[in-house]
């Protein structure tokens, strides 16, 4: 069916369009010049903005984390509440809402796609259950690959194809759309309740190190030729002075980018951009982090 | 004969994923690498089942069709001002959706059955918080197994050999040496002292050690089980060291482990009959390990105390993180009792006890939970899912179940299912029909289908389905 979207305020940063009055044709799917049908819907959107579809590519809206805090805010759940509709499911909202209420909530403020930025590969399963019972969205997942054994074992090895190998299996099996990296080293390193220093601290048991992880696993995403870039939660995240593991995580992967097109992503910097030595001189190094990506093109970032 | 490897067991929640099944005629004629539990349910189940649904006409309980109970059944809830929907800790996350759904749909009260288990677990863990982890993680590295309060030799059989102290981990061994090197012990010691009878012509007489943690010399490489309960459990009888609490005095021994372990002195010797030396010794133990981990059952839920001790033993596991690491587990006894919680807490934000009697998810355990409505006599209907409320309620609580119309949705024949109105003999999930579960450290598993069910047999998930579309049509017409 075709669609006249009459009359809002048009926003298109990619075609320059800033706020501009205009109709929006739609036929089979995309937006056109001209209705080659006659008959057509109209949608009045008088004094409304008229954009395309948010894309939120990193949001924990489903999965095992994700139910965890769930059952921890019974209190924040009880004041902000959605009643069942003919058409709606009811759910309940505020810090951690139900999968419902994450749906119909995030399709009201714009968005037609959310991506779930981890997905412990054992609970794949769990995730894509919530994905289905979160609706109108589009979705996509993450499986979390930076410290799955099998993944450190071949990078240790250097066998970088068998690795590409058993991570396409991965994707495969856990339904997953790009490579996670969380804390590389570091959550093996937390199975004793430990941790790894910055990125060449060796990951006890394995000894590989995160910069081999994380080179390791861009060179996967090269030959796998995946649509996302490697996504990466850099490690110390959260702790002062950590703009330089930062700055040493981008450097790290400088020389396997390929012309223009980035090869890394950093995300939620803002946690990862932290100056001073404690928290008392705690400042920020966003500043610095801005000044490197400016000049490269092969990291991307989202402040989170 | 058809062999069918890879089949989960779906009986407690260890889910062991191992087990290999062998078919013949659309029987299960044999079972590989199950524990007695699981065997008898593969090579037993479904030998008392009703082959068509049931309906309660003039006081008897007379055979219909699907579609005659599935209306019989609408009508009971849509006629009902406040039913109850309870069970679901023995059928398939699907199923449990839909049941979520036809809750919201007729305005009732969904419970499951961890209202009556790990209710006040939960509770305890929406107060301080849990660190939790899966069973994977324990048996490539726990050092230190405990056992609280939980007999999983006999509730969980193969949990210890798969998950924790007898399985060979990445980092850690087996502990089986150790237990057969105490085996051979007491076995020598036993013959010797026989010898020394004979020759002596008298008998001996050794005084118990009650209360002393065994030297630690054990094996230093290999890992520890220690087991805390009110008698001597089977499980008491393999592990390293065993802790005989009072019965109702959990809580003393968690708060003065914390103190311990918070390097606070006790100014007692004795706390809860049990000498502060040993407590110190068991602190000392806890404090020193690589990775342990504390399992809880019942025995601290449903104990005097109950989400206190729960409580206490949440708090004694964030206070030795400060030292080592340690994790802590619920053992879940239903194999998707954990699946329940799970789906519940992602559709209504709330683990159970859910009242959408406002037309939005409510939580007030006490109030929404369902043994306490029972007891108040408030609801007008019941549907029980793949639960035996009759044999386990208190009284009273059952007593306003049955008055009421009942409608029931189990493979079984059980006292629930013998009152009720309606009841559907449905389809054992992975036995003859697929579904997901989740294993008490929430790890989803498939369940697989190793037969056909009998014709009128619909798996839960389906005549839920029917039941509510027909709820459906008859209140929005």
């Amino acid at each position: 069916m075709a669609l006249l979207i009459r009359n809002g305020y048009v926003y298109d940063p990619m075609n320059g369009i800033d706020g501009e009055k205009m109709d929006i044709l739609v036929e089979g799917g995309k937006i056109v010049d001209k209705l080659k049908s006659a008959e057509y819907e109209v949608i009045d959107a008088s004094g409304m903005i008229v954009m395309p579809g948010g894309v939120d590519i990193h949001s924990h809206i489903a999965g095992s984390e994700v139910n965890a805090g769930r059952l921890l805010r019974p209190e924040d759940h009880a004041k902000d509440v959605e009643l069942k509709t003919e058409i709606t499911r009811s759910g309940v909202g505020y810090s951690v809402p139900s999968t419902f209420t994450t749906g119909y909530r995030y399709a009201k403020m714009g968005y037609t796609t959310v991506m779930n930025p981890s997905m412990p590969p054992l609970e794949a399963k769990h995730t894509h259950e919530e994905l289905c019972d979160t609706p109108i969205i589009d979705k996509a997942t993450y499986p979390l690959l930076g410290d799955w054994w099998y993944v450190l074992e071949y990078l240790r090895d250097g066998k970088i194809e068998e690795c590409a190998l058993h991570v396409a299996w991965m994707l495969y099996a856990t339904k997953g759309y790009a490579i996670k990296i969380v804390n590389p080293g570091g959550l093996e390193a937390w199975g004793f309740g430990r941790n790894v220093r910055d990125i060449d601290d060796p990951v006890p048991y394995f000894n590989v190190t995160p910069r081999e992880i994380i080179r390791g696993l861009c060179k996967v995403n090269k030959l796998l030729h995946l649509p996302h870039t490697i996504h990466v939660h850099t490690n110390n995240l959260g702790k002062p002075g950590n703009y330089e593991t930062t700055l040493q995580t981008m450097k790290c992967v400088e020389d396997l980018s390929s012309g223009d097109k980035p090869c890394i992503h950093i995300t939620h910097c803002q946690f990862s951009a932290f100056k001073g030595v404690d928290w008392r001189e705690f400042y920020s190094g966003a500043e610095d982090i801005a000044k490197y990506v400016n000049f490269h093109k092969h990291v991307t970032l989202d402040k989170g | 004969m058809r062999k069918i490897e890879n089949v989960i067991c779906p009986v407690c929640g260890s889910l062991c994923d191992d087990i290999t099944v062998y078919v013949e005629d659309n029987r299960v004629v044999e079972v590989e690498n199950t524990c007695a539990v699981g065997r008898a349910k593969f090579l037993n189940y479904g030998l008392h089942r009703k082959p068509k649904p049931l309906i309660r006409k003039n006081g008897e309980l007379k055979e219909a069709s699907i579609e005659e109970a599935v209306r019989r059944s609408a009508e009971i809830l849509t006629e009902s001002k406040y039913p109850i929907l309870y069970g679901w800790s023995s059928t398939s996350c699907e199923a449990i959706r839909v049941g979520l759904e036809l809750a919201e749909e007729i305005g009732g009260i969904i419970d499951n059955t961890s209202t009556v288990c790990h209710g006040p677990s939960i509770l305890s863990i929406q107060d301080v918080g849990i660190p939790s982890c899966t069973l994977g993680q324990l048996r490539h590295r726990a050092d230190l197994v405990i056992y609280w309060g939980s007999d999983p030799y006999s509730a969980h059989p193969r949990h210890i050999e798969r998950y924790t102290v007898f399985s060979e981990g990445r980092f850690q061994k087996s502990g089986w040496r150790s237990f057969i090197r105490r085996l051979s012990g007491k076995l020598v010691k036993k013959r010797l002292s026989r010898v020394a009878e004979l020759i002596l012509r008298r008998k001996l007489t050794f005084p118990e050690e009650k209360y002393a943690l065994p030297p630690y010399f054990i094996s230093e490489e290999e890992r520890k089980l220690v087991v805390v309960d009110v008698r001597k459990t089977r499980t008491a009888e393999v592990a390293d060291y065993f802790l005989q609490v009072k019965p109702n005095t959990d809580y003393e021994v968690l708060q003065a482990l914390r103190m311990l372990v918070n390097d606070q002195d006790l100014e007692v010797d004795e706390v809860a009959g049990i000498p502060v030396k040993t407590l110190e010794d068991l602190a000392d133990l806890m404090i020193s390990c690589d990775l342990g981990i504390l399992f809880f059952g019942v025995g601290l839920t449903m104990s005097k105390g109950k989400l206190r001790n729960v409580d206490a033993a949440l708090s004694l596991v964030r206070d030795l993180n400060k030292r080592t690491k340690f994790l802590i587990m619920p053992m879940r006894g239903h194999y998707n009792v954990t699946g329940a919680n799970v789906v519940f807490t992602w559709q209504t934000g709330y683990p159970y006890a859910v009242d959408f009697s406002l037309g939005y998810p409510r939580y007030n355990p006490g109030e929404t939970s369902v043994v306490d409505i029972l007891r108040r006599g408030e609801c007008d209907a019941g549907l029980v899912v793949a639960s035996d409320p009759v044999s386990n309620f208190p009284a009273s609580a059952a007593k306003t179940l049955v008055d009421n119309p009942l409608i029931v949705i189990d493979p079984d024949v059980t006292p629930t299912s013998m009152m009720a109105d309606v009841v559907f003999p449905s389809a054992y999930i992975g036995i003859e029909a697929e579904g997901t579960a989740y294993r008490m450290d929430h790890v989803p598993l498939r369940l697989k289908k190793v037969v056909e069910p009998p014709p009128n047999c619909l798996p839960d998930q389906e005549i839920l389905a029917r039941i509510l579309r027909e709820v459906r049509r008859i209140r929005r017409g």
